[in-house]
């Protein structure tokens, strides 16, 4: 909601903006308004001409052939115009489109991580697909359909000005009255089908609850409840979409209402004018087919109008989106050539709010060792870690790579001396072999197989069909969330960095694969500066330094041994882990049956 | 288009007038240029104003009922339609809550959502439209071509022309669509999914610094969205203009034959106005009925997608007639219990004989995939074994009454969810009539308590949707809470302790112990060293019992076992 709501653009602001957007096709938009206009006037002059074929009929033929093939030769220009003018306007609009996503996906990589974290997942993704979705069918159907019914109107009461200015007057009236009306129907049918949305969306998050809730639901027998709020939902869905449809429904007749009354009074005044000299039958005749042609395109823009608005408010929100501030750049250096590196937090301190989750801490990792990190959850381990790959900067303090602070390498420089395996396996949709060079692009097919044989891998992809070609990442769940582990692990691999972050997963995994998963980072530790988050002490025993974290403090630090011996928090935490007696899941003094199997 | 036919079926009585107001509106929009005609030869050829001023009323009269019959059409049409659109979701949400977990994960929840609103929305908006123009154009069609016959029968077989070819020119450019519309769908959902990607990847693409890769990777399917984009725009924009193209030569070709009709004295001036006007009506209704065609294809597919949901009969269903005993002692048996997923190559469970006596606890260990999680299943009836039976207190489960099932047996998911809500509302969630300090019996003992009493309103605090505003400790904590608030006899917990670290779930599961006296205990655990000193531990392996008994014998006699603890110890020490 917060970032929903904060910077909206006006719908002026944004439509100048929208517009700017058109001006590398500008030509192409140029061009494709001159054909509108020009397949707009063949059209027009269509019923002038033949309007002027019937009043030279029955006396003279030849004449009225020529307006007719005339007529008919302007049609088929118009036609061929017409044809062109859209296929531009389409062109254009797919490459404005293009471009807008282009700028959207860079967005994304030059967000802070921290606008990450606060702005929910869904909604950001909602404002990247949907919204972007909404303004492309808005541009689509709107842009072309709004200039031709404008130049429409414009021709055709020019037109029917140059046949007859007092049948024009008249049916003018109708004008302002069907715009009129359509605009109000518009508004009142906007708001309602806001309300229809809007309880659809309620009606939504309701369904996402009891089907992906489905199991509890039914253990727990609520069926029932759950069951009577959908039907009241599902009835408010009704009656909102009722008024909505109806409302928005009432347009066509109306328009059309509209059409027919000025019909019947330029027949009849067109009759008397007809009989009083002023005009020809023909002329009355082409005027009709006019009239009849402006109330239509009046429809148009009104219902036009709704779509437009809505496409304007999600261009709203996408714009927002661009505008949001982005990573501060500072940091051009690279780091002095070496390996392994040493790394230094000095007095680092940091907070996404005003509540600080690290505070005043210091550790030195010494070049090749390796650094645990313990401490329940939310005691700031992960931030730890995301403030020396820079996703976060530090709020106070320094963090130094060899002596230079961060903050004055380029965030490039940093990050590529730097190998990362997340707790969340993320894998991207494509095959197993691209993802293991993701980490490293220009690898060859040996060096990425050397990978997947050191990081255990390799067992994998040779129980697969497709071997290295299978298609892993997105919701394919082919791969069990412990071997997505070990191909992230192979990606680290390949990069080679000089420090390593390693960011244990809490998922459950089998023991069988937590053996190959400890085996395979133990092997990538070789070598280089790690730091590791643990959430079971039982895989970092033999890390150089652990340091337990409570509350963004490191309250205890040294190696396993001295720790245990030490009898503070880490002795408790891995005494608990160990399940040692006094914390066992048996049920003493209970009575009855269990008692007898006990023997 | 079944669905759609019964849906009609169904509101046949507000269709049925929609069709009849239909029929007025249009009558009365094609009784105008025969009016026109009548004023122009019967009033204006003769000069007789009191003629022309007699029509011109009625004009404006038939103009009215025109709107009215309009507008109560419209209103009938909507009726209808939301109305079929609000049966067709009952009818899929209904259908839906039968499902078991294979259809659940056959479908999968994003796609059934979808189809309960999205997909039905297409069908109401079809509905409608075809409520309203699809009645209008064949009425309009026809009574238009019988009108144009009345007045020329002559001139008639250029309608039919102008119809054919403008039928066979939407026919064809619809045809194109299909296939392009197909395509532009696919791409813009890769284009969403690519971004979906990067959203949740985000620390590993910066961490690696392969920004620039994914830019290249989303502008391939980017640009590839923007070709078909235009070929879309290309044949949306050849649409109207033939459409167009037609009319307009058609009036041509009625004017200038028409014009020779005139002549031979076969047709009135008058008329030849109104034939004019007639073709534009015809035309317009045809090609308003092609534009609603273009809708077609989308809501085909989309109730397909419905029809989908409905024709699935779950796998699961409660007994006819409930003819166990309501139990209430909490034993447990498995005899020969095999499950096997039709069109699998193996067994997940084969042949589980398992008994827990009345308040025993069970610790069930095993590597992933040996059918933990689907043995707690079958237990709590969210699947049904292939062969064999579970029974509760000797009673099958699937003659027991499920309302009586489900009150005596509670379970903790193996992913933890909850409701958007209060806290209160998801722990009675288990039991509506729990008082408070029940509520905060169930917390202290999921060691729940202190984060609730510090959350702000306590057990009112508000759980967003999915229970995304507590980590994933405390909802996991939550849910065990939930759990125990239903007091059950049977308790089957899958894995309660994963998320949270080593002194919290032994806290937990200390007090677990003491609290839940007398139920009968299911615990799932990923690893051996947590459920060491369970009185009983069964071992299952690819989906049979390889093992039973204490940590001590199952060293003694259970390779598996073994080779699990072995796993866990190496783990540490192997670098």
């Amino acid at each position: 909601m917060s970032h929903g709501e904060q910077v909206r653009l006006g719908g002026a602001a944004t439509l100048r903006r929208l517009a700017g957007l058109f001006r590398p096709v500008r030509m192409s938009m140029i061009g494709s308004f001159a054909l509108a206009v020009a397949g707009v006037l063949a059209h027009l002059a269509g019923p002038r001409i033949w309007g002027g074929a019937i009043d030279a009929i029955p006396a003279d033929f030849d004449h009225a052939g020529r307006l007719l093939l005339t007529a008919a030769g302007l049609y088929a220009l118009g036609t061929v115009a017409g044809f062109a003018q859209q296929s531009i306007q389409y062109g254009a609009i797919a490459r404005v489109m293009r471009t807008l996503r282009h700028e959207v996906e860079e967005k994304l990589h030059r967000l802070p991580v921290r606008y990450l974290r606060d702005a929910s997942r869904g909604e950001l993704l909602s404002r990247m697909t949907n919204d972007i979705d909404n303004v492309s069918t808005a541009l689509t159907q709107t842009l072309t359909g709004l200039l031709f019914a404008l130049l429409m109107i414009v021709g055709v009461v020019a037109m029917m000005l140059s046949i007859s200015p007092l049948l024009t007057l008249l049916a003018s009236i109708a004008i302002p009255l069907t715009f009129a009306v359509g605009t109000v129907v518009a508004r009142r049918g906007q708001r309602l089908f806001d309300d229809q949305w809007r309880s659809t969306g309620e009606l939504n998050a309701h369904l996402e609850e009891s089907y992906s809730g489905h199991e509890i639901v039914t253990v727990f027998d609520r069926g029932g409840a759950f069951r009577e709020t959908f039907a009241t939902r599902n009835a408010e869905v009704r009656r909102a979409s009722d008024l909505a449809q109806f409302v928005s429904g009432l347009l066509a007749p109306l328009v059309l209402f509209a059409g027919n009354l000025s019909y019947v009074l330029l027949c009849v005044a067109g009759a008397f004018s007809v009989i009083g000299g002023q005009l020809t039958l023909g002329g009355v005749v082409a005027f009709v087919a006019y009239s009849r042609q402006y109330s239509q395109p009046l429809g148009t823009l009104a219902s036009l109008s709704t779509l437009f608005q809505s496409g304007i408010a999600s261009a709203a929100r996408v714009f927002a989106l661009l505008d949001e501030a982005e990573e501060d750049p500072a940091g051009r250096d690279r780091l002095p050539a070496g390996r392994p590196r040493r790394i230094t937090f000095e007095h680092v301190s940091f907070g996404y709010d005003r509540e600080p989750v690290v505070k005043d801490l210091d550790l030195v990792v010494e070049p090749g060792r390796t650094a645990a990190i313990v401490g329940a959850s939310g005691a700031g381990k992960t931030t730890l870690v995301s403030l020396l790959m820079r996703f976060h900067d530090v709020g106070g303090g320094r963090i130094l790579v060899d002596g230079r602070d961060i903050t004055s390498v380029s965030r490039e420089a940093l990050r590529s001396e730097i190998g990362f395996v997340p707790q969340e396996p993320w894998l991207f949709g494509g095959t197993i072999r691209d993802n293991i060079a993701y980490g490293r692009p220009d690898a060859t097919r040996a060096q990425i197989e050397q990978a997947a044989a050191a990081s255990g891998v390799s067992h994998i992809v040779d129980a697969l069909p497709q071997g290295y070609d299978t298609v892993v990442g997105g919701a394919d769940g082919r791969l069990s969330e412990g071997e997505r582990q070990l191909i992230c692990i192979a990606r680290a691999f390949i990069a080679d960095p000089a420090v390593l972050i390693l960011d244990e997963a809490t998922s459950a995994v089998d023991a069988r694969t937590e053996l190959l998963l400890q085996r395979a980072t133990s092997r990538l530790r070789q070598g280089r500066t790690c730091l590791v988050i643990a959430h079971r002490l039982a895989t970092i025993r033999d890390a150089d330094v652990i340091v337990v974290l409570r509350d963004g403090r490191i309250v205890e630090r040294g190696t396993h041994a001295r720790l245990v011996r030490a009898d503070g928090e880490y002795r408790r935490l891995s005494r608990y882990e160990a399940g040692e007696p006094g914390d066992r899941i048996s049920r003493p003094g209970r009575p009855g049956p269990s008692a007898v199997r006990h023997r | 288009m079944r669905l759609v036919r019964d849906q009609i079926a169904r509101h046949r009585r507000w269709f049925a007038g929609v069709i009849v107001f239909q029929l007025v509106s249009v009558v009365a929009t094609l009784y105008l240029p025969t009016i026109n005609a009548d004023l122009i030869d019967n009033g204006l050829l003769r000069a007789d104003v009191g003629h022309i001023r007699t029509a011109g009323g009625w004009m404006v009269v038939i103009s009215v009922v025109q709107l009215l019959a309009a507008v109560i059409s419209s209103y009938l049409g909507t009726r209808a339609a939301t109305g079929a659109a609000h049966d067709l979701r009952s009818d899929v949400y209904d259908r839906i809550a039968t499902f078991s977990r294979r259809e659940h994960q056959d479908f999968g929840t994003p796609t059934l959502i979808t189809r309960s609103t999205d997909d039905v929305q297409q069908i109401q908006e079809f509905l409608f439209t075809f409520g309203t123009v699809a009645v209008a154009a064949p009425i309009t069609v026809l009574g238009g071509t019988y009108l144009a016959l009345r007045t020329d029968t002559g001139l008639s077989c250029l309608i039919v022309v102008a119809v054919v070819v403008l039928g066979a020119a939407t026919a064809m450019i619809l045809r194109w669509m299909t296939g392009v519309s197909r395509r532009m769908q696919d791409r813009l959902d890769a284009v969403n999914r690519i971004v979906r990607e990067q959203l949740m990847g985000l620390p590993v693409i910066r961490a690696f610094t392969r920004e620039r890769f994914e830019a290249e990777r989303f502008g391939r399917v980017n640009d590839e969205l923007a070709a078909a984009t235009r070929s879309m725009g290309r044949l949306r924009g050849t649409f109207v203009p033939v459409v167009m193209l037609i009319t307009d030569l058609s009036i041509v070709a009625v004017v200038w034959f028409g014009g020779h009709r005139v002549a031979s004295g076969h047709l009135p001036i008058g008329g030849l106005t109104a034939y004019v006007t007639y073709l534009v009506l015809i035309l317009g209704a045809a090609m308003m009925a092609a534009s609603g065609m273009m809708m077609s294809p989308r809501v085909m597919v989309a109730a397909e997608r419905v029809q989908a949901v409905l024709d699935t009969t779950a796998a699961l269903r409660p007994p006819g007639v409930p003819t166990g005993s309501v139990p209430i002692r909490g034993e447990v048996e498995l005899r020969g219990v095999t499950l096997r997923y039709p069109g699998a190559e193996a067994d997940v469970l084969s042949d589980i004989d398992l008994r827990v006596e009345p308040g025993g606890t069970v610790a069930i260990v095993g590597s992933m995939g040996a059918g933990k999680t689907t043995l707690l299943s079958i237990v709590a009836r969210l699947l049904d074994a292939t062969s064999g039976s579970v029974r509760l207190d000797g009673a099958d489960l699937r003659t027991l009454d499920p309302a009586v099932l489900r009150g005596r047996l509670a379970i903790v998911p193996q992913r933890s969810l909850l409701f958007r809500g209060t806290v209160a509302d998801n722990l009675r969630l288990a039991r509506p009539d729990a008082t408070d300090s029940e509520l905060w019996e169930a917390l202290e003992v999921a060691q729940a308590r202190e984060f609730v009493a510090a959350m702000d309103g306590g057990l009112a605090a508000a759980i967003a949707q999915g229970g995304a505003n507590v980590s994933g400790g405390q909802r996991q904590r939550l849910c065990v809470a939930r759990a125990l608030v239903a007091a059950p006899r049977v308790l089957l917990l899958d894995d309660p302790v994963s998320a949270l670290d080593a002194t919290t779930s032994a806290r937990l599961l200390a007090a677990l112990r003491t609290a839940t006296a007398g139920t009968t205990l299911l615990l799932v655990s990923q690893r051996p060293v947590g459920v060491r000193g369970a009185e009983r531990i069964v071992v299952l392996h690819e989906g049979r019992v390889v093992g039973d008994g204490t940590h001590r014998s199952l060293m003694g006699s259970c390779g598996t076992y073994r080779e699990l603890v072995a796993a866990q110890d190496a783990i540490g020490v192997s670098a």
